[in-house]
């Protein structure tokens, strides 16, 4: 009898074991997907050899790109059609198109993924996307040109940036009105929270600096200038940003200064410029935050850097105007 | 009614009027002037679609400016209100500037002729005026003005933008047409300037006239204009650009052409792609579907969004402040061009890349990698500190 239990049990853990493991292997590949705004494509490269092994022609200009919750779905947004394509990780082709407003940049799902929020440069608003529907549902007047777009992780409240209007609108995403503009440095684009929320850091192009806003009151707390040696004030022009899990480190892509910012997060200082290609603009961390990938955009190349000693490993042609990069890991 | 009611309506009564005090928003007026009859906006000429011309009013650029800066306007609790008006003659938009107590901000879209004579009238003290369509260089050097702002480039900051396209390319050596008006003669001048900044040799210069007499051919045939000495290139100045439209392919050698036809340095470009650009030009093309975006409505635009990125700074709407945070080199103003702009100090002209352009594609932005300033790169195209005659 007992014996007739436990290898029942055996079997359900057996069973569950290989469950676990098939979904573990069809995710985490570790593949990078990079985003080609001239070239209409999602280059596809091999972690190990960082060869490109495929090219996924998607519509035209894709920039922004974010996974589902599980990962089994990358979105792209095609400015120039008009359309989020949806990539299937498992066989690498395009499953699925959504028609957004014109010109979709940046883009993000809301918390429980049954909307993207998505900044229409073109007609100066936040489309909210519904995605059982494929339809924008409604959307929320903007400075001109929105780019970058976050929400809070309880879903309440979206940041979104002009780059026109130098401002971050603080939207209330239940009654989907602007509560706050917060006025911030010039061309202001893209954001990243400490992982505890306190703080959102949005970076700002045109006057070289990180802003940091207190997520509780939503007031200023630092502004953070940078200045790769051997650069002028008026060539850093800072676009991407990532944090590490920890809220320790920040990794910053400055733009013609051409070299990422290795920020201490805590102190606000900053540890190291590592050179790049030409005008980095989106980073990402791989899982174990022991590489960091950079997109650069007039180099038409992304350049791999090994955090443990803030070397460049190496940097690969992917093809016209990369924009932004991401990791399946 | 019971006293907490009484309390609650008090304070409901409190909270209201502090609101109504908040939300009462300053008003700052921009006044945008022209004249009636500019001839430079003749339909004939706008119809040829000449380089460097205007090709309507920029009017229209500056209303996308105050569009663009309402939010920022609701943010910072100020009214930019644009206002404008239009004028018979010189003489009446003058002595509106000196009488008006309402305004002191001005956009002014007037010939180099007719921004001279504002230049000279200018008897209110605590004025600012923009310039958006005069490229005069004397306006910038010998009789600049504290009073006038400059976004649209000097003829010097122009040709400078040609000289470092014409050393990148080692086309050295150049033939110089010029035509009989005033402008023609200077922006030949201010090309010769460039030259010998630069190295460029100018081997031969010759007047030309707009005609067809048989006897004048050494100076209306093109062919016989261009083509005695050896040279890489020729440059025109047409200002008023009816003889340089059928300058290129009647040359006698195959020499491109540059300066007022050809490859011209314009401040924008339709064609322009980065640095957000092509959304600035869609937003003009939404709102005039007849044209597109000039240099002239670039200079309009800026001039707008110069003075709200002023205010934005300083906080203030009052003279003295918008004065100071405008001449502050950390204006940090976005033009949509690369880079952040600011005003020279020395001469209140908005230092900016140049775009050398043919009709319908952008060959090189300028200053070209390479041409090193000491303080700020941009300042490679004009006069500099060093080199300028202005005195405020």
């Amino acid at each position: 009898m007992i014996n007739l239990i436990l290898n029942k049990v055996t079997a359900v853990v057996f069973i569950f074991f290989i469950i676990l493991t098939s979904a573990v292997s069809s995710k985490d590949t570790g593949l990078i997907f990079v985003s080609n705004e001239k070239s209409h494509e999602v280059m596809v490269i091999d972690p190990d050899t960082y060869e490109i092994i495929k090219s996924i022609k998607t519509s035209k200009r894709p920039r922004d790109l974010e996974w589902n919750s599980d990962k089994s779905k990358l979105y792209v947004a095609c400015g120039d059609d008009d359309i989020i394509d949806v990539i299937d990780i498992e066989t690498l082709e395009i499953v699925d198109q959504i028609d957004t407003g014109p010109s979709p940049e940046v883009f993000v799902f809301s918390p429980d993924e049954k909307l993207i929020y998505v900044s229409n440069e073109e007609d100066s608003s936040l489309g909210i996307l519904d995605l059982e529907e494929g339809i924008i549902m409604n959307s929320v007047p903007t400075g001109a040109e929105p780019e970058g777009v976050i929400t809070s992780k309880d879903g309440k409240t979206i940041y979104v940036t002009s780059e026109v209007a130098d401002m971050v609108h603080v939207i209330n995403a239940d009654e989907l009105f602007v509560e706050k503009n917060i006025i911030v440095g010039t061309r202001p684009r893209r954001f990243a929270f400490t992982p505890d929320e306190k703080e959102l850091w949005v970076t700002a192009e045109l006057s070289g600096e990180v802003w940091i806003i207190d997520t509780s009151n939503h007031e200023i707390i630092d502004v953070m200038k940078f200045l790769p040696p051997g650069f002028r004030e008026e060539d850093v022009t800072p676009v991407g940003l990532t944090m590490n899990k920890e809220g320790t480190l920040t990794y910053l892509s400055l733009g013609r200064a051409n070299h990422i910012a290795v920020v201490d997060t805590i102190k606000r200082e900053v540890l190291d410029y590592i050179l790049v290609g030409s005008r980095a603009w989106e980073v990402a961390l791989t899982r174990d935050e022991e590489k960091l990938f950079v997109a650069n955009g007039l180099s038409d190349d992304v350049t791999i850097i090994n955090l443990k000693n803030n070397t460049v490993i190496k940097s690969i042609p992917v093809g016209r105007v990369p924009h932004t990069v991401v990791i399946d890991d | 009614m019971t006293k907490i009611e009484n309390l609650k309506v008090l304070i409901i009564s409190f909270i209201l009027i502090s609101l109504t005090f908040i939300v009462q928003a300053k008003d700052l007026k921009i006044a945008y002037l022209d004249l009636t009859d500019d001839p430079r906006y003749d339909e004939n000429l706008i119809y040829a679609r000449i380089q460097l011309k205007p090709t309507g009013r920029p009017l229209i650029a500056v209303k996308i400016a105050e569009e663009e800066s309402k939010m920022m306007g609701d943010a910072l609790g100020i009214n930019f209100i644009l206002e404008n008006f239009s004028f018979d003659n010189i003489d009446n938009l003058n002595s509106f500037i000196n009488k008006n107590d309402e305004n002191f901000i001005y956009i002014v879209d007037l010939s180099s002729a007719d921004l001279k004579n504002l230049n000279q009238n200018i008897s209110k003290e605590e004025v600012i005026i923009f310039n958006v369509s005069s490229s005069d260089n004397l306006l910038r050097n010998e009789n600049c003005n504290k009073k006038i702002f400059h976004t649209i480039p000097s003829y010097n900051m122009l040709t400078d933008s040609l000289g470092q396209f014409l050393i990148k390319k080692n086309w050295k050596k150049v033939i110089l047409l010029k035509g009989p008006h005033e402008e023609d003669i200077q922006f030949a001048q201010s090309f010769k300037n460039s030259s010998k900044k630069m190295g460029i040799q100018i081997v031969e210069e010759k007047d030309f006239i707009l005609s067809n007499d048989p006897r004048e051919r050494e100076q209306n045939n093109i062919a016989l204009l261009s083509g005695d000495k050896k040279h890489d290139v020729i440059f025109l100045s047409d200002t008023e650009g009816e003889f340089g439209r059928y300058v290129p392919y009647n040359t006698k050698l195959p020499r491109p052409i540059i300066g007022t036809t050809g490859l011209t340095p314009e401040t924008w470009h339709w064609s322009f792609e980065r640095h957000g650009a092509p959304q600035l030009n869609s937003r003009f093309e939404k709102k005039e579907t007849n044209r597109r975006m000039s240099g002239y409505d670039y200079a309009a635009w800026i001039s707008f969004k110069s003075i709200v990125k002023a205010v934005k700074n300083t906080r203030s709407i009052l003279y003295e402040d918008i004065v100071k945070a405008l001449t502050d080199k950390n204006l940090r103003l976005d033009g949509f061009k690369g880079g952040s702009l600011s005003f020279r100090e020395w001469n209140n002209q908005l230092r900016q890349p140049i775009l050398l352009s043919t009709h319908n594609a952008l060959i090189e932005k300028t200053p070209i990698k390479g041409f090193l300033h000491e303080i700020n790169d941009m300042d490679t195209l004009g006069k500099d500190l060093k080199e300028t005659k202005c005195k405020f």
